[in-house]
């Protein structure tokens, strides 16, 4: 889908036909917002055909799909809370958008009503969709320099959990560029810079001080996130200009391709086994001594009461 | 003198912020650790935080010199809290050990 929709680059006019599609997953969905951001800045013509024929069309409208595209189109229904049913996908940054914390907490409890109480045991679910939202959302803001989308989605037929983010900003590559990261080479490709990018400690903006002092990025996020796919039996996915990083739990190597065409922005998926998501902190625990963050033996035990 | 500041009167029961952790530790912490005995960092009624946040808060403070890591101290965390709490401690400190070999 990303080459499909790259294409779309070199035309003044764009068709996007609706009425194939009887599913579509998160990544899909912030990827064709995001797309179609990005051609709408272009001043590209961007025209939606069989939107009332596609079999989702008010699932569509009801996730606000299409008015985030810029479509209002009339709605033959009453717009009830969204519940726990379904997630209404989520604008981050940009006017109007929800902070950080909020946008994170209302996807965890869509997604998992539920599991919202004390209980780590219990939590699980919760606790680790708000955690990876709010990091993947805190990434958009500090470094894409456009606003994103986000989305999260259960399907009990396959017990997947999916969050996925999508901006049309700068991409990996030119964070680290931009920022006169020291890591950054002069012939760089985006597989390099997102293999970097999820090398635990590592961020394009680890070396600049912040107006607080300190750079407050120290860049574990996308690495921690990359460890809690596969540690419950999920997959990672990021792509970034024409790089992109797949990795499936249970497979030895990652996998890494090139992209026809560039995507302008950044995506990453974020798919969980929800039955292997289990105590988070324990979870926590385990991969961050995994990718070194925890050293092995250390003990902070007299800072806490 | 103890430094003693409740996070979710501040932040609420989600501390996921960087920007605004880092914000915060500037204003309303770096200027009072040497004026203050201890500082505690109290998490009452805070349910969850990110890796952003501590980092920004914890780890930038730490490694700012040792006599921060002599005078912080913990409040009422919970699991999810303190094994990032503990991350950000760790990273604090190797920051701090670093500048160290670099001043040296």
């Amino acid at each position: 889908m990303l080459d499909r929709l790259g294409a779309g680059d070199a035309a003044d006019e764009i068709a996007v036909d609706f009425l194939p599609v009887t599913f579509w997953t998160p990544g899909a969905l912030v990827l064709l917002l995001a797309k179609t951001q990005f051609w709408r800045k272009q001043n590209k013509r961007v025209v939606f055909h069989n939107c009332k024929e596609c079999p989702a069309f008010r699932y569509f409208q009801r996730i606000n799909f299409y008015s985030l595209c810029g479509l209002q189109l009339p709605e033959d229904f009453q717009r009830h809370d969204a519940g726990s049913r379904f997630v209404e996908i989520r604008r981050i940054g940009g006017e109007g958008s929800a902070s950080v914390g909020e946008l994170s907490t209302d996807i965890a409890y869509c997604i998992s009503p539920d599991s919202h109480v004390d209980d780590p045991e219990q939590s699980g679910v919760f606790d680790l969709l708000e955690y990876s939202v709010s990091e993947l959302a805190n990434n958009v803001i500090q470094h894409a320099k456009a606003p994103g989308f986000a989305m999260a989605q259960y399907m009990p037929r396959t017990d997947l959990v999916r969050v996925a983010i999508a901006d049309h900003g700068i991409g990996v590559l030119r964070s680290f560029a931009d920022n006169g990261s020291p890591l950054c080479k002069p012939d760089w490709t985006d597989a390099d810079a997102i293999a970097t990018a999820l090398q635990p400690k590592v961020s394009s903006k680890s070396h600049l001080p912040s107006p607080w002092g300190e750079s407050v990025n120290a860049g574990v996020g996308l690495t921690l996130l990359k460890e809690l796919c596969t540690q419950t039996g999920g997959h990672f996915f990021l792509a970034s200009g024409k790089g992109v990083f797949s990795e499936l739990a249970g497979r030895e190597f990652p996998q890494q391709k090139t992209l026809t065409t560039p995507f302008q922005g950044t995506i990453c998926v974020l798919t969980f086994v929800r039955s292997k998501i289990r105590n988070f902190p324990e979870m926590m625990h385990q991969v961050k001594t995994a990718v070194g963050l925890l050293p092995n033996g250390k003990e902070f035990g007299n800072f806490f009461s | 003198m103890t430094l003693h500041i409740q996070l979710a009167n501040e932040f609420g029961d989600f501390l996921a912020d960087g920007e605004k952790a880092g914000a915060f530790r500037f204003s309303r912490i770096d200027p009072f650790v040497h004026s203050h005995e201890k500082i505690v960092l109290d998490f009452q009624g805070v349910r969850n935080m990110n890796s952003s946040y501590a980092n920004a808060l914890i780890a930038n403070l730490v490694s700012q010199s040792p006599e921060v890591l002599q005078k912080l101290h913990f409040a009422n965390c919970n699991a999810r809290i303190r094994v990032l709490v503990e991350t950000a401690l760790a990273l604090g400190t190797e920051h701090l050990r670093q500048k160290q070999f670099e001043v040296a």
